[in-house]
């Protein structure tokens, strides 16, 4: 016959009562957080252990001390404890479901789930206590004892808090962005639980402080001091404990722990690795002793003191030693702050500075760095540096205050000698030694070189210009190579909203150009907005690969227009579609490193579905000549008068542009200009000096190098070469007409006005060369042989008029 | 060793077996229909109802596998953690937790599943109580860190595994003479009524349980140590070792219920849903 039968299993015969409860009245299940070595045990790298190193911090690891403290701590006050695990080996790493069933099966009264969190700049406990939903705790009391859990945990004064306000929330209320179902381990719970965060591992100084057994065990004490309050126990710690931190009252962490983290407060000081601590009764007898430990914490515990009146005696071989007395109560923790003073040379002394005994001039960048026999007391030393010449500057320690730096607030002054002193007034950081001073005077002199900034030298777009609006480069050129670690923080391009431009990293490049010369091409993210105005800030603290600064910010605006409009009565002579266009000719280029090149793009085509790319690399600074065949089918013929145009994708290299053509046996140049600027731009000459009656047809393309050695290597890139017919010209008309340009020659001085404003002006020789240029409405044509000369105005909307002057 | 031939009907994902003794048939999981979201599932002995709870195991709800009718049988605290079904499977026996003075106490109750009649067994209690069904034949539970195996009324304690911890969700082969449980260490082992014969058939599982004499399905977890990464059925079959998932990756299941006696197996999600598979080992 089938029947159930009910088992009462006395396992926990409990005399269970409503008012105070004793702690033996608990079932308490502890569960220590992950388990064994392997990433998800959350390691940390730190000094001096190495990476992944068994030895180091693993989360894993703290969270079983803790717990195995906390279970020794119930069973010892004879509660129930239970433990989810006892060792930290990968079988260790249960599954989380398991955890929750195995407490639920217990039918403990609390689930207490030790972690600490990560956090790198930020230490501070947290509570996760379990949801029904978000908003809604499982328990109401889950919330109450996650407050008295925070509270205690808080009131451990070794640790540095980043946050002062009680951090307690539900799981599924932290989780909700980033996982489905809250904490796994309190998924299933039907009991009051909880997961305690005790502080943040990823802290450096907390993730020393989480290797020390006697930080772990008071944390573990304050668990069971919170379980003690949140059920009103009658039964309280009759001990109390003394906890504290032995650490230089002066040195930094720096000092022995080579590499560095954000630390606050007490934990950017050194803390004393075996440090001797005694606890003494009134009658001198030693009650306890601690050593502490070897990993940088200076941490120490007494623990269980039998309350009362005690002194605590700090020692160590390279401090003096110091007393302290204690009050120790019972269910308390006494704290002591345990600062020492390391035992120091008689005298400071200037071991080493860069400066001194240099004879040849130095940079104007120059900081002036002294290194000292010891820690120097910040105070003094500044009040004892002079330079003279005076100048305007800070003072910055390093190396555990045992390097001093003078860092000039902008540069040294050029051509000047210095006389750097430190007078006797610096002295040793000792506070038992007030008389650890320099024994005499330390002085020296040194001079400066005679460059002393950092010139902005050219810009694209300049002041007043424009640029193609499709994802433009614009640059800043220097006389000296740049430091563009931190450029982007210097350079800001807005629109007339204040919206700022941003840059595409990835494709922007510092340093590019030849002869020392710096340079900064950004790549700007997506496009302008055409006719808009943008506004470039570039400030003064810009500096060079010296450190020598800008000094002045510079301010200027651009605006944002579209090149690609197509022009009136323009026939496609060559669209530059195919591939093979064009050829490098080294026979006819000069002054080349390599045969210059061309190769077809779909990437940089401006119409169509490609362009032309030319490139090249010139030799030397100047001389240089590139010449590339036509290698093309255009069949279109160029007659004197016509004019010829071209979209180019300029470089911003300054060489001037030439397209050839030929008739017969003619072969003519004619300039479509200089290649100063970035981005596209409608080029075109009017033709002449072509034979009478021959037909010119396209024949190849030159690039003449400009004297400017900022730049030998380079690339252009051509889209639809057109043909406007003689007496088709909308230019005439748009220079005479709509634009209204004047040229007016007199006593050879040129001049161009015009409504829109001049933007340059360019006189063209016969064999279509640029002679003179200017980035004004006026040229001094003084030096030209007499002839006809075709005048180019570039109007501010970068539109281009043509006239012919007759120079006499 | 024999040819393996494995059949998939209705198989939804692309579940391979390789080389076992046994033709395997897997039905695709069909989503069982509940008006709310639904865990910790329990099959009957004969597999027609279905009895689930909320995440947390408050209230009691049962679903009848045929006519898909849910009922709500007890919405109080812990009902839904670990019920008993009577060997008739009429009845439901089940506790139900409540904090007194902020301690926990749990009671014993008794649901009649086709009035749906609850009657307390016991009152609030601090003590531990564990529920058998027995028919005058075998029964094992877990008393965490041991088994208990009845046998005509005389219970034997039993710690098959050396060095173990706990025991988890120990279960009765279908043909009464092996235990399948979890040492959540060490692995999900079988052994015989006595602790003999302990053998590893997996690293880790959790809710183990028997599809055949020769084959169990367990629910295989990855966690960091926070949150369930990946949850999904494992077929095991013991005499060979060879494994193989029933769910896709994609898939995280919560808990799982097998009854052996129909080969229907039922497993929740993290999501809150129920899925009924079917598995048949043919010999």
């Amino acid at each position: 016959m089938k029947k159930l039968i009910i088992i009462l299993m006395a396992v926990l015969s409990v005399s269970f009562a409503t008012e105070a409860k004793k702690m033996s009245d608990l079932k308490i299940y502890i569960n220590p957080g992950h388990g064994g070595y392997t990433s998800n045990d959350r390691p940390i790298n730190i000094y001096p252990f190495a990476n992944n190193d068994t030895l180091s911090f693993w989360e894993s690891k703290s969270n079983l001390y803790k717990g195995l403290h906390m279970y020794h701590i119930l069973d010892s006050l004879g509660a129930k404890p239970y433990l989810s695990r006892i060792k930290n080996t990968e079988a260790d790493d249960r599954s989380l479901s398991g955890i929750a069933a195995e407490a639920n099966q217990l039918g403990v009264d609390l689930f207490f789930s030790i972690h600490s969190n990560a956090g790198e700049s930020v230490n501070y406990p947290l509570m996760l206590y379990r949801e029904n939903e978000i908003g809604t705790p499982r328990y109401p009391e889950n919330i109450t004892l996650s407050k008295i859990l925070w509270k205690e945990l808080y009131s451990n004064q070794l640790p540095y808090w980043t946050r002062k306000t009680e951090y307690v929330c539900g799981d599924l209320t932290f989780y909700q962005n980033m996982w489905q179902g809250g904490l796994g381990v309190l998924r299933t719970l039907y009991t009051v639980g909880l997961l305690s965060e005790g502080g943040m591992h990823e802290h450096r100084p907390e993730a020393y402080r989480l290797m020390n057994d006697d930080y772990l065990w008071l944390e573990a004490w304050h668990f069971v001091r919170a379980i003690m309050e949140y059920y009103n126990t009658e039964d309280r710690f009759s001990a109390g404990n003394v906890a504290g931190l032995v650490y230089d009252n002066h040195n930094l962490r720096e000092l022995q722990i080579p590499r560095s983290f954000t630390a606050y407060g007490r934990d950017k000081l050194l803390p004393l690795n075996g440090a001797d601590i005694k606890l003494c009764d009134k009658s001198g007898k030693v009650i306890q002793t601690r050593t502490t430990d070897n990993i940088f914490n200076g941490i120490f515990v007494f623990r269980n003191v039998a309350p009362g009146e005690y002194t605590v005696k700090v020692s160590h071989d390279s401090y003096t030693a110091e007393e302290y007395p204690v009050t120790v109560t019972a269910n308390q923790v006494s704290y002591l702050d345990c600062p020492l003073d390391m035992i120091r040379p008689e005298h400071l002394e200037v071991t080493e500075c860069n400066l001194n005994g240099v004879t040849e001039p130095v940079s104007c960048a120059s900081t002036i760095d002294f290194t000292f026999n010891t820690d120097i007391d910040e105070e003094s030393f500044r009040n004892s540096f002079t330079i003279s010449p005076e100048v305007d500057g800070y003072i910055k320690f390093s190396n555990s205050y045992h390097s001093a730096q003078f860092i000039p607030e902008l540069s040294l002054a050029t051509s000047t000698e210095y006389t750097v002193t430190i007078s006797t007034g610096a002295r040793t950081a000792s506070s038992k030694n007030q008389n650890g001073n320099l024994a005499q005077p330390y002085v020296f002199k040194f001079s400066t070189q005679g460059r002393n900034r950092l010139e902005l030298t050219e810009t694209y777009p300049s002041e007043g210009g424009v640029i193609h609006f499709s994802s433009p480069n614009v640059e800043f050129r220097f006389d000296r190579k740049i430091n563009g670690s931190n450029f982007y923080d210097l350079i800001s391009i807005t629109d007339s909203k204040g919206a700022n431009v941003a840059f595409d990293t990835r494709n922007s490049s510092f340093n590019k150009l030849a002869n020392n010369y710096g340079n900064a091409v950004l790549a700007v993210r997506g496009d302008l907005q055409v006719g808009e105005t943008y506004y470039v800030k570039l400030s003064g603290e810009i500096r060079d690969n010296e450190n020598l600064p800008m000094v002045q910010d510079v301010n200027f605006s651009f605006k944002a227009i579209d090149e690609s409009g197509v022009k009136e009565n323009s026939d496609v002579a060559e669209d530059f579609e195919t591939a093979a266009l064009y050829a490098g000719n080294l026979d006819k280029s000069e002054g080349m490193t390599a045969k210059p090149t061309y190769t077809r793009s779909t990437a940089k085509k401006l119409f169509g579905t490609a362009a032309g790319i030319f490139t090249y690399k010139f030799k030397a600074n100047r001389g240089g000549d590139a010449f590339w065949d036509y290698a093309g089918s255009s069949d279109a013929q160029f007659y004197d008068g016509d004019i010829l145009g071209m979209y180019v994708n300029g470089d911003f290299s300054n060489h001037e542009l030439f397209v050839v053509l030929a008739g017969g046996t003619d072969e003519k140049s004619f300039s479509l200009g200089k290649l100063d600027f970035r981005g596209w731009r409608y080029l075109e000459v009017e033709l002449h000096e072509l034979l009478d009656e021959t037909p010119y047809h396209i024949a190849g393309m030159r690039l003449l190098q400009d004297d400017n050695p900022v730049s030998q290597n380079g690339s252009f890139v051509a889209d639809n070469l057109s043909l406007i017919k003689a007496g088709d010209s909308g230019v005439a008309s748009v220079a005479d007409d709509a634009a209204g340009v004047v040229v007016n020659v007199e006593n050879r001085i040129i001049t161009a006005d015009s409504v829109s404003g001049v933007k340059a002006i360019e006189v063209i020789g016969a064999d279509g060369r640029v002679i003179l240029a200017s980035k004004s409405n006026i040229i001094d044509g003084s030096g030209l042989t007499p002839a006809v000369y075709i005048i180019r105005v570039t109007l501010a909307d970068a539109t281009t008029c043509i006239s012919r002057v007759v120079i006499d | 060793m024999k040819p393996t031939r494995l059949l998939l009907t209705l198989a939804a994902a692309a579940i391979s077996m390789a080389a076992t003794a046994s033709d395997v048939e897997i039905s695709s999981a069909q989503e069982l229909h509940i008006d709310r979201q639904a865990y910790h599932p329990v099959l009957s002995p004969d597999g027609s109802m279905l009895l689930f709870s909320t995440t947390d195991h408050t209230g009691l709800y049962s679903y009848d596998v045929a006519t898909g009718k849910t009922f709500t049988l007890d919405e109080s605290a812990a009902a839904g953690f670990a019920p008993v079904f009577s060997q008739k499977g009429d009845k439901v026996y089940y506790q139900t937790a409540t904090l007194v003075d902020g301690l926990l106490n749990r009671d014993v109750r008794v649901v009649t599943l086709r009035t749906g009649k609850v009657k307390q067994l016991s009152g609030p209690s601090r003590k531990n109580v564990e529920l058998r069904a027995l028919d005058g034949e075998t029964f094992v539970s877990s008393a965490v860190y041991h088994i208990n195996v009845v046998r005509d009324g005389v219970t034997t304690e039993l710690s098959p595994v050396e060095d173990g911890h706990s025991y988890l969700w120990p279960t009765l082969s279908p043909d009464g003479t092996r235990i399948l449980f979890s040492e959540p260490f060490q692995g999900v082992f079988v052994c015989n009524l006595d602790g003999s014969g302990v053998k590893k058939i997996a690293d880790k599982g959790d809710f183990p349980g028997w599809i055949s004499n020769d084959a169990v399905v367990t629910v295989s977890t990855v966690d960091d140590g926070y949150n369930i990464m990946s949850s999904n059925l494992i077929l095991i079959e013991i005499n060979s070792g060879e494994t193989s998932p029933l769910t896709p990756e994609a898939v995280k299941v919560g808990e799982l219920s097998v009854c052996a006696a129909t080969g229907d197996m039922v497993y929740s999600t993290l999501d809150g849903k129920l899925f009924l598979m079917n598995v048949k080992i043919n010999r």
